[in-house]
């Protein structure tokens, strides 16, 4: 617990509270400096369909009222920001009776399941790889077949997804092509319904991992070269330790924590190359619905949506920031 | 921001002889094979033009690959693929017939009048009927499909003639079937008429809106690489003044700047653009870069700052200091060319990334509309289901071009990172 002070608890509360309230601001301001008034496109496309609607004049005014968008824009920008703050993200534009909040808890869990485990592996296997690259004791047919796994790294989550469904979909019919569940399985926590979401999710798991797993595995490989030449990696190899413990306490344990700091930096670029996963394979998370409010023009759903994958975001790397002093027992911050 | 980078690593190259890879990037197998890449696609951009016409890069420029129903021979062609779905039941082969009869039911048609004729000409179905009698067109008899089918596997019009060859599947017979009526097309199961496949006139393929592939990849590829140079360029030049405002006058100011820059990294740039190209909705190539640049500085700007705090101290540049040089000239001559491998490999680092949310906003649909991109086509390609009805060029070709860009691009990085960090060389001396 020696690193974590007062001090360093609140400076990384208020970079969280910063990140949000930065993301929230740019997400009011540049639609405002757009051309175009999202209401009034709307009931003219209202207009377009039905060829005439009702007091169109006052359904203008009356949803302008309901989503803030009349008086000065400081007023707009305070009510915006009380109501991020209490999560109510307001009324869908293009399903208009349902809320955006519940639009997005529906899509969280997915999203979040998805995400989470495709970082966790990648980031697991990604080190594994690296640390064995780097490490002298690695057989040889083992050094000579890791750089293999490392092929797809430059490219993009999406562009490898639609070559997995391609191959693996298309072709050999072994995974489905889109969604996360077959929908004749009643949902629950029960074994058919779990096997088929995984049956599902391996798709879309497997462009982020291997895609991603690359990044790990260069930036590990580099921390063991350098952690290779330390005195106290020599020391545990002359005491005669087992290869086995210096390579995870010595060598792994030592050059993870870099790793897991450049985890939280990416995680903002992870969770924006996976909406377009999730777009790909129509995925039912966050990224597909952020899909369907761009084709349907739902200004409301796309804010409420990119406000909660800042905010999730941000949550997740103070929660890595507050470990990081726990795993690291070395750094300690405030003084 | 390039030009500079290269001269100066280009003259210390020529300086000093024996050096090796991890001296000058131009020793460096890793930075030129991915120099390379990048320079092939920016190649194609400019050598492109003289040998193919980008105009076919126009939307109906160019055969559609969907053919219209009351094209010349479309009925023909539908009975060739009743037939190839029998014989397939007759084999026994039903798990494939079920797919390859969805196919023909799903098969989009094209509303356009002038384009689909045009794409009709291009393989005429009757010509080849009329040279040869074997496959022979029995007009508008469903019951006729039999012999059809089997002339269509040159088996002489013999219906049970198949038994030599049983384990025929759906693809193999109307391949056999279509190759008859259309030799320049390469059908398969799900494209059962091989509409828009690459050929000799079209050695790429064309897609739905009539464009061809090759040309697109001449006019939209360059752009992919421009719009990331834009991008990485104006934030390298935001991120040198900020990061040596930040390392050289501290205190506050830096205090700020490193605030925002952490919490800038941290956002999902990507959702932000999404919201702000669905506002903006048509946007030039130009203003996509700037939109990206919005979040390419922070990346140079921490990286730079803590070059500066190390460099500070260093005997060189307390010389300089010493002997009465200007803070400008400090920054300039003495830390610059000490820091460009690093903003080199930085710079390289963000191209990639700019280049990859210019397509990610594309492939939403979210890019320019009027000019054809890569990322576009990719999503026109999705819209229109191309990856299920195995329309490979479509989707497939854009994809490379751009794996050979980011692959290229991120040799690069490596390469560059070798140099300015020597940690990274050890298990190779070993």
């Amino acid at each position: 617990m020696g690193g974590l002070t007062p001090k360093y608890v609140l400076r990384r509360l208020g970079m969280w509270v910063l990140t949000i309230w930065l993301g929230a601001t740019i997400i009011f301001i540049v639609p405002r400096l757009a051309p175009g008034d999202p209401v009034a496109a709307m009931v003219s496309r209202m207009l377009n369909q039905a060829g005439y609607v009702e007091g169109a004049a006052e359904m203008i005014e009356a949803w302008r009222a309901r989503f803030g968008l009349d008086g000065p824009i400081l007023v707009q920008y305070f009510k915006y920001l009380r109501s991020v703050l209490t999560f109510d993200l307001g009324y869908s534009l293009s399903s208009f009776p349902s809320r955006v909040d519940e639009m997005v808890i529906d899509a969280l869990p997915w999203t979040v399941g998805l995400l989470s485990l495709a970082t966790l592996i990648s980031f697991v296997l990604g080190n594994l790889i690296g640390a064995m690259m780097a490490w002298r004791r690695t057989p040889n047919w083992a050094r000579n077949l890791l750089p293999v796994t490392l092929t797809f790294t430059s490219i993009p989550f999406f562009m490898f997804g639609i070559l997995l469904i391609y191959f693996f979909a298309f072709g050999l019919r072994w995974f489905p092509p889109s969604g996360a569940y077959k929908s004749s399985i009643p949902m629950g926590w029960n074994l058919p319904f779990i096997l088929n979401v995984i049956h599902y999710g391996t798709l879309p798991a497997l462009s982020i991992v291997v895609t991603s797993m690359g990044f790990w595995a260069l930036g590990m490989r580099g921390m063991m070269i350098t952690n290779d030449g330390e005195d106290y990696m020599i020391l545990a190899e002359a005491k005669g330790l087992p290869p086995h413990r210096v390579f995870w306490s010595y060598g792994m344990r030592n050059s993870i924590l870099p790793q897991i700091t450049a985890l939280a930096l990416s995680l903002g670029a992870i969770a924006g190359g996976s909406t377009l996963v999730e777009y790909i394979f129509a995925y039912p998370g966050m990224g597909y619905l952020l899909y369907l409010g761009i084709v349907n023009t739902d200004y409301t759903l796309i804010q409420g949506i990119v406000f909660i994958l800042i905010m999730g975001t941000a949550t997740a790397v103070l929660i890595l920031d507050l470990l990081y002093p726990l795993i690291d027992p070395r750094i300690t911050y405030g003084k | 921001m390039t030009t500079t980078t290269v001269d100066a690593v280009e003259k210390s190259a020529t300086r000093v002889s024996g050096l090796n890879r991890w001296d000058s990037p131009w020793l460096n197998p890793k930075f030129l094979t991915g120099m390379g890449m990048v320079l092939f696609v920016a190649l194609m951009g400019v050598i492109g033009p003289l040998f193919w016409d980008a105009d076919l890069a126009r939307v109906a420029s160019s055969p559609q690959n969907l053919p219209p129903p009351w094209a010349p021979g479309y009925e023909q062609i539908v009975e060739k693929e009743i037939s190839g779905v029998s014989i397939s039941d007759s084999a026994e082969t039903s798990t494939t017939s079920p797919s390859s009869g969805s196919m023909t039911g799903g098969n989009p048609l094209a509303p356009k009048a002038e384009s689909g004729g045009s794409s009709m000409t291009g393989g005429n179905p009757l010509a080849p009927k009329a040279e040869s009698g074997g496959s022979s067109m029995t007009g508008g008899n469903p019951l006729a499909p039999k012999t059809e089918s089997s002339s269509g596997s040159m088996t002489g019009g013999n219906p049970l003639a198949p038994a030599n060859t049983p384990a025929k599947d759906t693809a193999s017979d109307t391949t056999a079937a279509t190759s008859t009526v259309r030799p320049n097309v390469r059908a398969t199961a799900s494209n059962p008429y091989g509409f828009g496949a690459p050929s000799w006139e079209h050695p790429l393929g064309t897609e739905s809106n009539g464009r061809d592939m090759l040309a697109v990849l001449i006019v939209g590829a360059p752009r992919s690489l421009r719009v990331g140079l834009i991008a990485a360029g104006i934030g390298m030049l935001v991120g040198i003044f900020l990061g040596f405002s930040a390392g050289f006058m501290g205190g506050w100011v830096d205090n700020v700047i490193r605030t925002i820059s952490d919490a800038v990294i941290t956002i999902p740039s990507l959702a932000v653009l999404i919201v702000i190209s669905a506002y903006v909705r048509s946007v030039s190539v130009e203003n996509m870069a700037l939109l990206l640049a919005l979040f390419a500085w922070p990346g140079p700007t921490r990286l730079i700052r803590a070059q500066v705090l190390t460099m500070r101290e260093r005997g060189y540049v307390q010389m300089a200091r010493l002997s009465g040089a200007s803070r400008f000239d400090i920054m300039f001559r003495e830390m610059m060319p000490n820091l460009m491998p690093y903003l080199a490999a930085s710079f390289t680092g963000n191209v990639s990334g700019a280049i990859l949310a210019a397509t990610g906003l594309e492939a939403l649909g979210l890019g320019p509309t009027r000019i054809p991109t890569l990322g576009m086509t990719i999503f026109y390609a999705i819209r229109a289901a191309a990856i299920l009805r195995g329309m490979w060029w479509w989707w497939g070709i854009p994809i490379a071009i751009l794996v050979v860009i980011f692959s290229g691009l991120f040799l690069m990085t490596i390469g560059l990172d070798e140099i300015a960090n020597p940690r990274l060389r050890g298990a190779q001396q070993k």
